[in-house]
């Protein structure tokens, strides 16, 4: 069975700081992007292939925040990552 | 709320593989412990490269490490072969870059340079007629472009930056940032009261498995006239050497022959700084959070995000420099001329906190 999901893009390189912090590069556009933690999260989660809501999941058992705040924060970097080019919508093999 | 702090970007073809080569002369140099191979038609265009080196801490190897892989840049004084270019570029010092996935295409200065996949440990430099006859500077400036490269494969990174210890300290300060924002300054400043030196700006990182290792690079400094009198370093004649070619506004300054005893070849960093001018009457130290750290890194190295497929290795390096180090912002102040002997005492106090 497939399921999309949003994939870090193969040319980005990930830079995980002790602090949660992070930098993605972006070896097309030889461009740079500074993250805060939260964002690192979310990045590591897509990297580790979750899907939106075990994301949401992860940030509302890290941060104490709401359901509703979690899914508007995800949905929102997501789209900025979609939009500079940072991820694609992929499909991906779920297993049950 | 998770956010993109802050984006940016650095400065800003596929050649044919050369024929056999019928080039005969051969020299090695190391550099922090790694060797270079350099290759040509004949020995005279190789005392031009060893010319270019001895401004380096390149010194000639009549013997190296057999089971380390050597990387060759082998030196044409033929056209260079034509190459087609699938990623239009994007221009850098006195040329144009050419990435093409595992190799880079560089125009410099009329000369051609061809940085091969990293597996093949080889670089060609087709220099022209204009480059190699009429200027030193434009020959220099092709041979520091093949040069970086060649060590970029090799896992070591040029940096520009300085780097000092203070007395007694194992491991060292980088200070890092634009041309002008007082590092050459602060560098004297130290070195004047006793600190031990690196470089005053040129560096070459390597990232080994027990950390990142700055390693001095070039032998001379740069000072404007103003750092010299300010610095007090014109009590060292034998150490101000010419104009630098280029930038009339700065000497040369050997800072080995006015303080022989504090040279240190290389050290480990332990903390980064920033400095910048301010306008206040008293320097000012405030700490950097890693995430802007590494930021301002990339933006002084241009080459971990053009340099594709080094880049990733590259980036790998200054991650682990930031995560050895700690970072502080130098606002200097006008305390740095009027009591200059202050400023070790004031780094040391606060970057122990």
């Amino acid at each position: 069975m497939t399921d999309p999901a949003f994939v870090p893009l193969k040319h980005i390189v990930a830079s995980h700081l002790e602090d949660g912090d992070g930098v993605l590069v972006d070896l097309n556009t030889r461009q740079y992007y500074q993250l805060n933690e939260s964002a690192m999260l979310i990045w590591r989660a897509l990297e580790n292939g979750f899907s939106f809501d075990q994301i949401v999941k992860e940030i509302v058992t890290t941060y104490t925040v709401s359901n509703e705040q979690a899914i508007t924060s995800a949905e929102a970097l997501i789209r900025q990552l979609q939009r500079r080019k940072l991820v694609d919508l992929q499909d991906r093999t779920v297993t049950d | 709320m998770p956010e993109i702090l802050r984006f940016g970007g650095s400065a800003r073809a596929s050649a044919r593989l050369p024929g056999p080569s019928t080039s005969k002369a051969i020299r090695h140099y190391s550099v922090a412990d790694r060797t270079l191979c350099f290759q040509a038609v004949d020995a005279p265009v190789l005392d031009l490269v060893h010319d270019f080196l001895s401004g380096y801490y390149f010194t000639p190897a009549d013997s190296y490490n057999r089971n380390q892989p050597v990387h060759l840049i082998e030196i044409h004084r033929s056209a260079p072969p034509a190459f087609l270019s699938q990623d239009p570029g994007f221009e850098i010092e006195d040329g144009y870059c050419y990435p093409d996935h595992e190799q880079i295409v560089l125009v410099v200065n009329g000369s051609t340079i061809v940085v091969r996949a990293p597996e093949l440990n080889r670089t060609d430099v087709w220099l022209s007629d204009i480059t190699a006859g009429r200027h030193s500077l434009a020959l220099n400036n092709v041979l520091l472009y093949a040069v970086q490269a060649a060590l970029r494969r090799g896992s070591m990174y040029q940096f520009h930056a300085g780097c000092v210890l203070a007395p007694d300290a194992t491991r060292g300060i980088l200070l890092v940032g634009d041309s002008g924002c007082g590092k050459s300054t602060l560098t004297a400043t130290l070195i004047r009261n006793g600190w031990c030196f690196l470089s005053d700006d040129n560096l070459l990182l390597r990232d080994t498995p027990s950390g990142i290792v700055a390693w001095a690079l070039r032998r001379y400094f740069t000072f404007d006239e103003s750092t010299l009198d300010a610095c007090k370093l014109r009590h060292f004649p034998d150490a101000i050497g010419p104009r630098v070619p280029g930038d009339r506004d700065k000497v040369r300054f050997y800072a080995r022959r006015a303080f022989p005893q504090s040279f240190v070849e290389n050290c480990a960093p332990g903390v980064i700084l920033f400095p910048s001018i301010g306008v206040e009457r008293q320097t000012r130290i405030e700490p950097v959070k890693p995430g802007e750290a590494l930021a301002r890194l990339l933006t002084q190295c241009p080459w971990a995000t053009c340099d594709t497929a080094a880049a990733p290795d590259h980036v790998q390096a200054l991650t682990n420099l930031i995560k050895q180090t700690r970072s502080y912002s130098v606002i200097t102040g006008r305390d740095v001329f009027d009591y200059p002997s202050s400023i070790p005492g004031l780094i040391s106090q606060r970057i122990d906190d």
